[in-house]
């Protein structure tokens, strides 16, 4: 029997040649020490993982908007809230008794939440939703590895505000240091005896977690009183019957109120609430819990809807997770069954599975180790890992068993697939690695996080792959073929390999002088072809636009989108812009501001969209509290309704108002008073179309701002926006970050700058063909898609390594034989690459089936480029290393 | 008794506790008593000083810091039936000579009258607030805080006889209202009141509101007897959202004068409010 190294023609590494054969002598040690691995990582994924799919945490923390947004929430809480949307005849008796009931419940919502009250990332979804929080199992974990933040929960978390501090010119020595200084001083003798628990409300049920309702009932209310005025609500008590004609047309005409908590039409009304910071995790059991409040309260002309960006966050949160865990279980199933076709032994399809199993969850609980949640971006993660570990395990096994075929035994098989796969295996991995990685050059910290958690995936998926996959082939103990045909044999595979070979211009008898004449026919056409399809592909390309519109990955017809669409339609919008405004000199006690707040109000609701007209729904903000506090000083005449004309009749308002309503006041200004917020109600729209409307508003505030005083605009929609700008920056910067370093590690690995530039072509192009897809199939890029390009690359680069590495190997043994060489990578690396791309396309195609539009969208896409990536490199790949390596071709080329 | 001191409200009236001082009586109750409702007694029975003249420098801080600070000149006295207070502002200069005289009755069923004087206006403007639980201009301390309660409203429970509060023996004792109305116009859920036991005044109040699920924590500093009284010269009170203080506020009595003979019935017109300081 010829010995295959020879046959196969293929060096082994002297280091995984030793790595094999620990692994073959040792398998159960490495089996054991991977069994503890996934022991481990099981224990602290529960523990410690966690998830937050906020939207918010696609913004840059370092850029302005997010530190107007920051100060925004140090000043007046949360900006985000959740509304209920109520469909019936509104000014009817039995519609507003059921909308205060309906109020009345939502408001006093009281759920045991660990992180009401603090800002930031917190949550342990994951585990609560697996083990209740009071179980022994719960308590256990939260003993041997408590949460990251654990530290931090005796203190004021690191982002909440501040503790205040007095100010310069203070009282120095009057013991108010102690009262504001950092620590608890002035208050110490509360922490021993009250405090039994982290906020002393213990297992007490009376207490509640909104901290603002607003709704036509409640809604403010300045009015007339003996002389004065009153700070109350508008609907207290109900107003009978006969009352209600008249009241109906107070408010709709009041434009205050339309857009904010009653629609133009009479038809609509919205309870906005408002609830104290909490983790996202907590947040969707706010969601779930307001779903089921509103659900007791449907009724025959009562259609309630529930939405609002925290709403948004849970439903997306749900739908992710009931996606990723149907999806998963499906692709584990598709994969199964393709990978138990083709190489029908259990073993070869069991421990490919576990390999990548166990390198999703090592991953997952090492980022709860590194304190990284589990975000939207995270879902390309097992993607990811599955691309890489899969395809290591292929590469692996069709050589074992092509060793096996070889006559080898089993050990020996295991020994010599490791030694001659290991190099390219490690090498793919380091380019997929330094992919992944170079996501840490992105300002966004959640893709610098996904970037460096899937780069720890990727290697440990190359460890268990040379360990623990070899230490499982030994117990082949039959020596099994897989799937192997006997030498000679052809299937399927081998004839779609002869068929690429031959397209990219071999003949079907080499050494014949007309034949290599037509090859160079072929190869030309190839090269003109490819060259033809880059350039439509970048066409294609041009026409992407970018799109960020998280609410439209769920189906129209789910819940979530109906209420959006409802409240963007009727009720003044779900999204929002809060103007933080800060005085000068003279704070808020200032005319001249209030005018220029006034001016700047009436610019921003005459703005008319380009696409979608005037969009501007309500506003409401600290002006309407001097407007209102003067009306019904003075009677209560519209006409009245206007700004006062000096400092101190805006101070004197200011006070008046204090005096009656300090709570309403402190949602709208600072308690020294020189800062106030506004808030404008705006549709729900697709990130990039605001940027017309933050375009206008910054001229607005240019042209309406006095000196002295500073307007910001923060909110939901420039969340939105600075995003979409964040992740474009970031995908140029990161991929090409990527694209430099993975050249040079092809460079090296090939051990030729020349080749290692030609094998740049087959890892692009792939890319470019997406992008040409996308283009023309109208496929915006958006915040998932976009890392396409990135798992493009390392799907692709995969395979022309393993091409490439087996290639160069042949052309040295062979004495400079392109085709010989070709015909031997072809040999040691195409099935494995054609199995791969199989197994990824049947495995993502399950994606298709997603009740998400961008998870399905992205199976697409990944699937699509598995199999352009495959072609690429068996048809042009070939056409490329024989215009630049075949001279003696090139020269008869020449003389014909 | 005079029924109308009963101070068994859940927040004890704190600003008034302040401005009305104890003469020390603890001697009625021992200090060996677990009775809480005998305690409680003690606390409303005690006799206190009538016409206080005083300067109030009131200091609020919100979440984010932000720093305001008023100074307040304060007449009160006691009427029957109830209690008359004039404050006139003195500064800042933007509400200096803006005055509030209010007029609280013991009658829960009359309303409270409270007048505001804004000088830009020459206007005397009534103030209405039908919620109690709110806050008291901008302060930690609601209406609620300074407004007496019915104790037929309120349960009483010893927590610990044997408390300290910055090494003073006290009393913890619980106070829940139960009535629907109770809790509604204080928009507490319980307070806890730790009661010293050689002054038997309140030494510091934790109350947990409802609306939102926050603490109150108020405390009485620096007592010093004035004559048979125990006076606070400082009261300091804070919001707090679990561990996260929302807001502060610290009332400092910078002069502060019991049975002034110059606190008369005049004091407290619409006359007196509009003339200012």
């Amino acid at each position: 029997m010829a010995d295959p190294r020879t046959v196969l023609n293929d060096p082994p590494s002297r280091f995984f040649a030793a790595l094999g054969d620990v692994c073959v002598r040792r398998r159960s040690w490495v089996i054991a020490a991977t069994l503890l691995l996934l022991a481990g990582s099981v224990f602290v994924s529960l523990a410690r993982t966690e998830i937050d799919t906020s939207i918010e945490k696609f913004a840059d923390e370092d850029d302005d908007a997010h530190a107007v947004l920051d100060a925004y929430r140090d000043a007046f809480g949360r900006d985000e809230m959740f509304f209920i949307v109520a469909v019936g005849d509104v000014f009817s008796r039995p519609f507003l008794e059921r909308l205060a009931a309906l109020q009345r419940e939502a408001a006093a919502l009281d759920l045991d939440l660990d992180s009401l009250g603090r800002r930031g990332k917190q949550g342990g979804l994951v585990r609560e939703r697996l083990f209740a929080l009071d179980s022994p199992i719960n308590t256990f974990i939260a003993r041997v590895a408590p949460p990251a933040d654990d530290d931090d929960a005796d203190d004021i978390p690191d982002d909440s505000p501040a503790p205040a501090e007095p100010p310069d010119d203070a009282p120095g020595d009057d013991g108010f240091g102690d009262f504001t200084g950092a620590g608890d001083d002035g208050f110490g003798d509360f922490d021993a005896p009250a405090a039994d628990t982290a906020d002393a409300w213990g297992d007490e049920a009376g207490g509640s977690l909104v901290e603002q309702s607003i709704s036509l009932i409640n809604v403010r209310q300045t009015r007339p009183a003996g002389g004065g005025i009153e700070v109350g609500k508008l609907m207290d008590p109900l107003p009978d019957g006969a009352a209600l004609p008249a009241l109906k047309a107070r408010v709709l005409a009041d434009e205050t109120l339309v857009g904010q908590v009653v629609g133009a039409d009479g038809r609509h009304a919205a309870i906005a609430l408002r609830t104290a910071f909490m983790s996202e995790g907590d947040s969707a059991r706010v969601y779930e819990a307001l779903l089921e409040v509103v659900d007791r309260h449907r009724a025959e002309g009562f259609e309630l809807h529930v939405s609002g960006v925290p709403a948004l966050n849970a439903g997306l949160t749900d739908t992710l997770m009931a996606d990723l865990i149907r999806l998963v279980q499906l692709s584990a199933v598709a994969m199964f069954l393709i990978m138990g076709y083709l190489f029908r032994h259990p073993l070869a399809v069991m421990a490919p599975l576990f390999l990548v199993g166990l390198s999703a969850v090592t991953t997952a609980a090492a980022m709860g180790l590194w304190g990284m949640p589990l975000t939207m971006m995270s879902n390309v993660l097992p993607a990811f890992l599955f691309c890489v570990g899969i395809g290591h395990s292929v590469h692996i096994i069709s050589v074992y068993r092509d060793a096996l075929r070889w006559g080898l035994s089993n050990d020996d098989a295991v020994r010599y697939s490791i030694a001659s796969t290991g190099r390219p295996v490690l090498f793919t991995s380091l380019t997929t690695m330094v992919g992944l990685a170079s996501f840490i050059f992105a300002s966004l910290e959640v893709i610098g996080e996904m970037g460096l958690s899937g780069a720890f995936g990727v290697f440990v998926a190359f460890v268990l792959s040379v360990t623990f996959l070899p230490a499982c082939l030994t117990l082949n103990r039959r020596g099994h073929m897989m799937g192997a045909k006997p030498m000679g044999e052809q299937d399927g595979i081998d004839r779609f390999l002869a068929w690429c070979l031959r397209l990219s211009g071999r003949s079907d008898d080499p050494g014949v002088g007309v034949e290599i004449a037509a090859d160079g026919r072929k190869r030309r056409r190839n090269l003109v072809v490819m060259v033809m399809l880059i350039g439509v592909a970048l066409f294609g390309g041009s026409l992407m636009k970018l799109y960020h519109n998280p609410l439209v990955w769920l189906p129209e017809e789910t819940p979530m989108r109906v209420a959006f669409d409802l409240m963007d339609q009727k009720v003044g919008g779900t999204g929002n812009v809060q103007l933080l405004i800060e005085g000068g000199e003279q704070g808020l006690k200032d005319v001249e501001l209030m005018r220029g707040l006034e001016g700047l109000r009436a610019h921003i609701k005459a703005f008319e969209h380009p696409e979608y007209g005037p969009i501007v729904g309500n506003a409401v903000g600290i002006l309407d509290v001097i407007k209102e506090t003067r009306r019904a000083l003075k009677g209560g005449a519209d006409a009245e309704y206007r700004l006062p004309e000096t400092d101190r009749g805006v101070s004197d308002m200011l006070f008046l108002f204090e005096s009656s309503g300090p709570d309403e006041l402190e949602r709208l200004a600072t308690a020294d008073l020189k800062r106030a917020q506004e808030t404008i109600r705006v549709p729900w729209l697709e990130a990039t179309r605001y940027q017309p409307l933050v375009d206008h508003i910054e001229a607005g505030i240019a042209a309406h701002v006095p000196e002295g005083a500073q307007v910001q605009a923060t909110g939901s929609i420039y969340t939105l926006v600075s995003t979409v700008g964040n992740l474009i920056r970031d995908l140029v910067a990161s991929f090409g970050a990527a694209f430099a370093i993975i050249t040079l590690i092809m460079m090296l690995l090939l051990g030729s700058v020349r080749l290692g530039l030609i094998a740049m072509v087959p890892n692009l192009m792939p890319i470019v063909m997406i992008g040409g897809v996308m283009g023309f199939s109208e496929i915006p890029i958006d915040m998932n898609n976009l890392l396409i390009a990135s798992i493009s690359i390392g799907v692709a680069v995969d395979d022309t390594i393993h091409l490439l590495h087996h290639w160069r190997v042949n052309m040295q043994r062979n004495g400079g034989n392109v085709e010989e060489a070709l015909r031997q990578a072809m040999r040691h690396s195409g099935r494995a690459m054609v199995s791969t791309t199989l197994i990824l396309l049947i495995g993502f195609s399950v994606y298709l089936g997603a009740t998400m539009y961008n998870i399905q969208r992205f199976g697409f896409l990944v699937g699509l480029t598995a199999v352009m990536a495959l072609l690429i490199d068996l048809i042009f790949a070939p056409a490329l290393l024989r215009t630049f390596y075949d001279r003696p071709s090139a020269e008869t080329e020449a003389s014909t | 008794m005079n029924p109308r001191k009963s101070l068994a409200a859940p927040a004890l009236a704190a600003l008034l506790a302040a401005l009305l001082a104890a003469p020390a009586t603890a001697a009625e109750v021992s200090p060996d008593s677990t009775d809480a409702g005998e305690i409680m007694q003690a606390l409303e029975n005690r006799a206190e000083g009538d016409n206080v003249k005083g300067r109030l420098v009131m200091t609020l801080i919100d979440k984010s810091g932000a720093q305001r600070q008023r100074v307040v000149r304060s007449w009160v006295k006691n009427f029957d039936g109830g209690t008359k207070q004039l404050m006139i502002f003195e500064s800042p200069a933007d509400v200096a000579n803006t005055g509030l005289l209010s007029v609280d009755y013991d009658d829960g069923a009359k309303q409270d009258d409270q007048r505001l004087y804004l000088p830009s206006l020459k206007q005397v403007s009534p103030i209405a607030s039908g919620d109690k639980s709110g806050s008291f201009m901008g302060t930690d301390l609601s209406f609620a805080d300074m407004t007496r309660a019915d104790p037929a409203h309120y349960a009483y429970e010893m927590v610990d006889p044997k408390a300290k509060v910055g090494g003073e023996d006290a009393w913890l004792i619980e106070t829940r209202p139960t009535t629907d109305k109770a809790k509604a116009e204080t928009g507490y859920l319980k307070t806890h009141i730790w009661v010293s036991k050689s002054k038997l005044v309140p030494l510091q109040i934790q109350a947990w509101i409802i609306k939102g699920k926050r603490l109150k924590q108020i405390q009485f500093k620096d007592y010093e007897k004035k004559g048979e009284a125990w006076v606070p010269r400082t009261i300091q009170a804070r919001t707090l959202k679990g561990k996260t203080v929302q807001s502060m506020t610290k009332l400092e009595f910078t002069e502060l004068v019991h049975d002034d003979p110059s606190v008369t019935d005049d004091l407290f017109t619409e006359r007196r409010l509009e003339a200012g300081l």
